[in-house]
């Protein structure tokens, strides 16, 4: 009897297996993915259903591109990422040197640095919007108690104090991934490098600006192009926190984008503008790439 | 194709089968039709926003038990439910049988043909009975779309007890006394700031904004055109800049404050002011929920030239993809009617909601048990509405900036109204192209 008589190629048979995963996909990805460039190319005349759609070519990106509000947002969103991407790395580089010792209870220091990365967006939010509140925040208590403010600050209802309260916590809620990765890559440099240094009389900033910089450029370019693309999709936080305001001081292009296509049933304009974001991250992590290359980092 | 396959096939099919004879939420079961309950065994569903939803639940199931139909609630944020009506409106899927929107939104949803109208199941008792200012706000174009549900108008709020501590023995009437008793509070000490708004990016902003203007003796919108670029609409946004920055009577936070923030601090005795929907009062004496329980009344909202205050809707329509567009009525009609308003308003205390009917409005039991009843009518009188404009939606948007930006200093009210004035006469020309 003959046990290995096949009914089909293993070739098929994982191609039926994978198939309902496969049209999952196309379903949930693909489909949006064709119908959003289909959305950018027409307007549906919603509020004018006698009309209907109408193919109107380019119109919906024009738009955008004529609109000072879109360049206002794209202003602020450069700016968010730009603070950020920097802010994050530099806090997330620092805590993974920190953990990097062998100090006490660095695994339980290590899991409570998750903890904010974890915290879903919106309650990161909420949480900052109850530290920051006006009258019964914790920070303005806390400033004043120590004799630092005379009078409550009202963080979120002032332009530059608004846009600097997402900094930060934009920056507390991202640092931990930037800390996780910079961790791997720190455990990758051979010991052996170190101690050679110390032997030929090299000080620790000599040590960490030789051996552990070059080690972590990799990791470092990598975090570049997640974070930036991360910072260019912000929303979830600056919707909990300030909605976009005051006024549109706090409106970054993902905000943008939403209310007019949610909000303003503008879905043609909305689908436009997401593209020419699309492609603005592109053309940054195409930057990001070609650096990788021109320092030959792998 | 070898056995264990053929079984499975047979298996398979047996299942879809099973689960194709499955109710479909439509049938009633026993297969036999009630007289008296004719839809029975259909279930409707419904959106509706907070804080009402205990309410709704045991009416909807009153309903239930009185005809048969069932009535899912889905409880979305108030600032949420337009943003899923619009997706569920242009995806197609028609989710909703009853679908709940402000006032403000109808307009636009009307002209899209999201909704149905009603004018074929409005009696003209019920036409009858509704109060004018209703009326407004459940039709558009000559067609009716629905009934009013949450129906609420600001009212102006004051403490006594702080008012009496300085010496004053009546609530202001004019803008130049409500500057004055807010200052002189402050001076005494009483609170640090003597009222706060809801001034932040939101409706809330213009609500107040509609209702300043209107004690000046104008309205934003007249005749559906623009207004507010005017010496009335300039001398309510200076009124708002200067309270804050000039008089130093408002609580700066007010710029990112919503309706509940003011109430809190109201509630909390830390103000002495508010201007509130509905009829605060009920909540307000609530010891367990304020500090001023007793201490506070109502008043009509100070003025330049005559008071005003801003009137608002929720209203309940069926959307155009429901398939049972005569229960969805009678659910609307259950909840909404003059029987229903008078439930809910005894049952939940009418703090924020009113009713849209004269009957129940002149009912002794409702009045003896709202505080502040006579005043709130009579700054009904003044309510001005908002306008019903397709575009309404992108001008508010577009407003609360420009006032946002005044309260932050960017601007002057001069520059901001002129620029809003540009800004609605290009959304004007993308809507009429």
């Amino acid at each position: 009897m003959n046990h290995n008589t096949k009914i089909m190629s293993e070739g098929r048979f994982a191609l039926i297996l994978l198939a309902p995963t496969l049209l999952l996909i196309v379903g949930l990805l693909l489909y949006p993915l064709l119908y959003s460039i289909y959305l950018s190319f027409v307007d549906l005349n919603i509020t004018n259903p006698a009309i209907g759609t109408k193919f109107v070519g380019f119109r919906n990106f024009m738009d955008n591109l004529s609109d000072p509000v879109f360049w206002n947002s794209l202003k602020i969103t450069f700016n968010f990422a730009f603070v950020t991407v920097i802010g994050s790395l530099l806090v997330g580089l620092f805590a993974a040197l920190l953990l990097n010792n062998k100090i006490r209870a660095r695994g339980l220091f290590r899991t409570l640095l998750l903890i904010p990365w974890a915290i879903p967006l919106v309650i990161v939010g909420m949480i900052w919007k109850l530290i920051l509140h006006p009258n019964y925040g914790s920070l303005n208590a806390l400033l004043m108690k120590a004799g630092i403010i005379q009078h409550n600050i009202v963080w979120l209802s002032d332009a530059n104090w608004s846009l600097v309260m997402l900094f930060i916590s934009e920056i507390w809620r991202s640092f931990p991934f930037v800390a996780l990765l910079y961790l791997a890559a720190l455990q990758t440099i051979p010991q052996d490098l170190f101690e050679a240094a110390s032997v030929d009389g090299a000080t620790k900033r000599k040590a960490f600006w030789h051996i552990t910089m070059p080690y972590l450029q990799a990791t470092t370019l990598v975090l570049l192009i997640l974070r930036t693309i991360d910072a260019f999709r912000s929303f979830d936080l600056i919707f909990a926190m300030t909605k976009g305001g005051p006024a549109n001081k706090t409106e970054i292009v993902g905000l943008y984008l939403y209310k007019q296509g949610f909000t303003f049933a503008n879905f043609g304009g909305s689908a436009a503008g997401s593209y020419i974001v699309t492609l603005l991250i592109l053309v940054l992590v195409f930057i990001y790439i070609k650096l990788m290359k021109v320092h030959n980092i792998s | 194709m070898n056995k264990k396959t053929k079984s499975l096939v047979v298996l398979m099919c047996m299942v879809l089968f099973l689960a194709a004879c499955g109710s479909n939420g439509n049938s009633n079961g026993s297969g036999e039709k009630d007289p008296a309950k004719p839809n029975k065994g259909i279930t409707l569903t419904a959106i509706t926003p907070p804080g009402m939803e205990d309410y709704y639940n045991a009416r909807s199931k009153a309903f239930e038990e009185k005809t048969g139909v069932k009535v899912n609630i889905e409880v979305v944020a108030w600032n949420d439910i337009i943003t899923k009506l619009t997706n569920d409106a242009v995806s197609g899927a028609h989710t909703y049988d009853i679908i709940g929107i402000d006032d403000i939104y109808l307009a636009k949803f009307a002209d899209a043909e999201w909704i149905v109208p009603v004018d074929q199941y409005m009696t003209e008792q019920l036409k009858g009975d509704l109060m004018d200012y209703a009326n407004r706000f459940i039709q558009y174009k000559g067609k009716t779309y629905g009934l009013p549900w949450y129906t609420a108008w600001k009212t102006f709020g004051y403490n006594k007890d702080l008012l009496k501590k300085i010496g004053v023995d009546h609530p202001p009437q004019t803008w130049d006394e409500f500057i004055q008793d807010s200052q002189k509070l402050q001076q005494e000490g009483s609170v640090q700031y003597a009222s706060a708004w809801s001034w932040g990016r939101m409706e809330a902003v213009i609500c107040d904004f509609v209702a300043i203007m209107g004690t000046m003796g104008a309205e934003p919108f007249e005749n559906g055109k623009p207004n507010f670029n005017t010496e009335k609409g300039l001398e309510a946004l200076q009124l708002m800049y200067d309270m804050i920055y000039k008089y130093k009577i408002v609580d700066p936070a007010s710029i990112q404050f919503a309706e509940s923030e003011v109430n809190s601090a109201f509630a909390a005795g830390q103000t002495a002011f508010q201007f509130q929907w509905g009829i605060p009062l009920v909540d307000l004496n609530k010891p367990e929920n304020s500090q001023v329980a007793n201490m506070t009344d109502l008043s009509l909202f100070p003025s330049k030239a005559s008071s005003a205050s801003t009137i608002g809707s929720f209203v309940q329509a069926i959307s155009k993809g429901s398939k049972n567009p005569e229960a969805a009525w009678d659910f609307i009609q259950f909840l909404n009617g003059p029987e229903g308003q008078k439930d809910m308003i005894l049952k939940t205390g009418g703090t924020d909601k009113f009713t849209a009917w004269k009957s129940v409005s002149e009912d002794p039991e409702i009045q003896k048990n709202l505080p502040g009843f006579e005043i709130a009518m009579k700054q009904a009188d003044t309510a001005l509405a908002r306008p019903q404009l397709p575009w309404y939606q992108e001008w508010s948007a577009m407003m609360q900036d420009r006032i946002q930006m005044v309260l932050l200093k960017s601007k002057t009210p001069k520059e901001a109204l002129q620029e809003a004035d540009q800004e609605t006469q290009k959304i004007i020309e993308k809507y009429n192209k």
